[in-house]
């Protein structure tokens, strides 16, 4: 009877200390369980010796059935429990196991669109500010593409302005010219005039000289020659004034084509560089908006890669868990095993017929001292308790 | 051209996490589940580094570099111990087989970068 009742104290140790295993976790658990066991069968044995040495007689047996019955219930329900919570157990990594998979592959895919989806919005942003996206080998001595479209077209628009500026000013030096020509055209006129005279005078003289017969021969001959340079200078007269007529005609017909040109009208042209001017400012602006979104990339960009950083290290919860899991489901094995043997030695006990006999009660405790030595609380791998980054060390 | 780092860890979650991590900065990735699958990957394979946890099924950790070390050319491959545990005995037994670097869980990625870093130019 005392070792009925010692080895159903022991088992009611163990059902207690399961039921804590479940609810405080694998150390604490083990360790109630530890001493569940040696009170069971150690603390309990002392007073068992005791009562033993007083009233050894004295003890009355009851049906041993009576009470090895409701023990072995007792056992098999904490074994079962105990196989239960160990199943569960392994769901649980399963599960977790299962979820992490998802889980990694999902962060991962949003890890690389993130990182393709801001490759994309540097390059806009390079491209809003003029830059070249693709690197070439003297792309660091070219100015930004719209920049220098804007420049080209500034120079162009000056280049017309210019022109047509210039073209006035032509105009007026061909009036001018004109003016000069006419003058020239007077002075010929005047020239023909004098030569005319000249003639006239020349024949005059010719008809004096006649007059004076011999004496006057002299002076026809005179007059002669002076008439041949009248006309002589007439015609010479009339070329010039044939050639100062074509160079009139030349200069008029250049006069129409600069003044055709001076005419055009060049306020759709300075609009056009005011504009273009409009169009470096907004550039400019463009630019400096184009740095200042850039720079935010580039900040939440780090921030990006804090917070992917930050995630890797959560997703280490599942190695973590799942070792301390195996402890725990090791720890169950453990205790099943440990019932198991604890089974046999009450199986002996009631196969012995759940006799008071000395020497039967010594073994069996003997056994259960066994059960108890052989006991050992597995050191934990796993030391973390929080998701505190670890150590680094090297050799 | 990227140089090569075989990840061994029975935990396919730490297997993807490393691999984020080192492609993330550039590095090619090879895995393995144990030190006995390390052994059959490392033959074949050029591996400049290897990160390898310590409580494996197999063949665990310590006992796979002791392995990998008495092979011609491994002798002198880097090697960084990523694990759960931290006990000094343990740390004692990673670097008397050869291992350079002891990173316990869970990891910050730049600290196993930076030792990656230390032990092979990228």
């Amino acid at each position: 009877m005392p070792v009925l009742i010692l080895v159903g104290l022991c088992l009611l140790s163990l059902s207690s200390a399961m039921l804590l295993y479940l609810y405080l976790g694998s150390d604490s658990a083990l360790a109630v369980l530890a001493t569940a066991v040696a009170w069971g069968s150690g603390s309990l044995w002392s007073r068992y010796q005791a009562g033993v040495e007083q009233s050894a007689a004295q003890v009355t047996v009851a049906p041993w059935r009576e009470l090895a019955n409701p023990l072995c219930a007792l056992h098999r329900n904490a074994t079962e429990e105990m196989t239960s919570a160990s199943n569960r157990c392994e769901r649980i990594q399963h599960v977790l196991h299962e979820a992490l998979q998802l889980l990694i592959s999902s962060f991962n895919e949003i890890n690389n669109a993130t990182e393709r989806q801001q490759g994309h919005a540097v390059d806009l942003a390079r491209l809003l500010a003029g830059e070249k996206v693709l690197p070439t080998e003297d792309s660091a001595q070219h100015k930004p593409f719209p920049v220098e479209m804007a420049e080209i077209l500034e120079y162009f628009i000056s280049l017309i302005v210019d022109i047509s500026e210039k073209s006035i000013h032509t105009v007026h030096k061909i009036d001018d010219m004109a003016a000069e020509i006419e003058r020239i055209n007077a002075f010929l006129a005047d020239i023909k005039s004098i030569a005319d005279q000249t003639n006239l005078l020349a024949l005059n003289a010719a008809i004096e000289a006649a007059r004076a017969g011999d004496a006057g021969r002299g002076f026809s001959v005179v007059a002669a020659e002076i008439r041949t340079l009248s006309n002589r200078s007439n015609e010479f007269n009339e070329s010039i004034r044939k050639q100062v007529e074509m160079a009139t005609v030349i200069t008029r017909n250049a006069r129409e084509v600069v003044g055709e040109m001076a005419a055009k009208d060049m306020s759709v042209a300075l609009k056009a560089k005011s504009r273009v001017d409009e169009m470096l400012t907004e550039m400019h602006e463009l630019h400096e908006y184009s740095a200042k979104v850039l720079k935010d990339i580039s900040s939440i960009s780090q921030h990006i890669t804090d917070n992917v950083n930050r995630t890797l290290v959560s997703l280490q919860f599942e190695d973590i868990v799942r070792q301390i899991a195996d402890e725990i489901n090791e720890g169950a094995h453990k205790l099943i095993d440990m019932h198991g043997e604890v089974r046999d030695v009450l199986q002996e006990w009631e196969d012995k017929g759940g006799t008071n006999d000395a020497e039967l009660q010594t073994h069996l405790l003997g056994e259960l001292h066994r059960i108890r030595d052989g006991w050992g609380v597995s050191r934990s791998k796993v030391q973390q308790s929080s998701m505190e980054t670890g150590s680094v060390d090297f050799f | 051209m990227a140089k090569t780092i075989l990840v061994v860890d029975d935990s396919a979650s730490i297997r993807q996490v490393v691999s984020i991590a080192l492609k993330g900065a550039g590095y090619e990735v090879i895995t393995a589940n144990d030190g006995q699958d390390a052994l059959k990957k490392l033959d074949g394979h050029k591996i400049h580094l290897i990160v390898t946890d310590v409580n494996m099924p197999v063949m665990d950790g310590i006992a796979f570099v002791r392995e990998a070390k008495k092979l011609p050319d491994y002798k002198f491959t880097p090697f960084i111990m990523l694990t759960t545990e931290s006990q000094p005995e343990k740390k004692a037994e990673g670097k008397e087989a050869g291992a350079k670097a002891w990173i316990v869980k869970p990891f910050q990625p730049p600290q196993l970068l930076d030792a990656v870093s230390r032990l092979i130019s990228p």
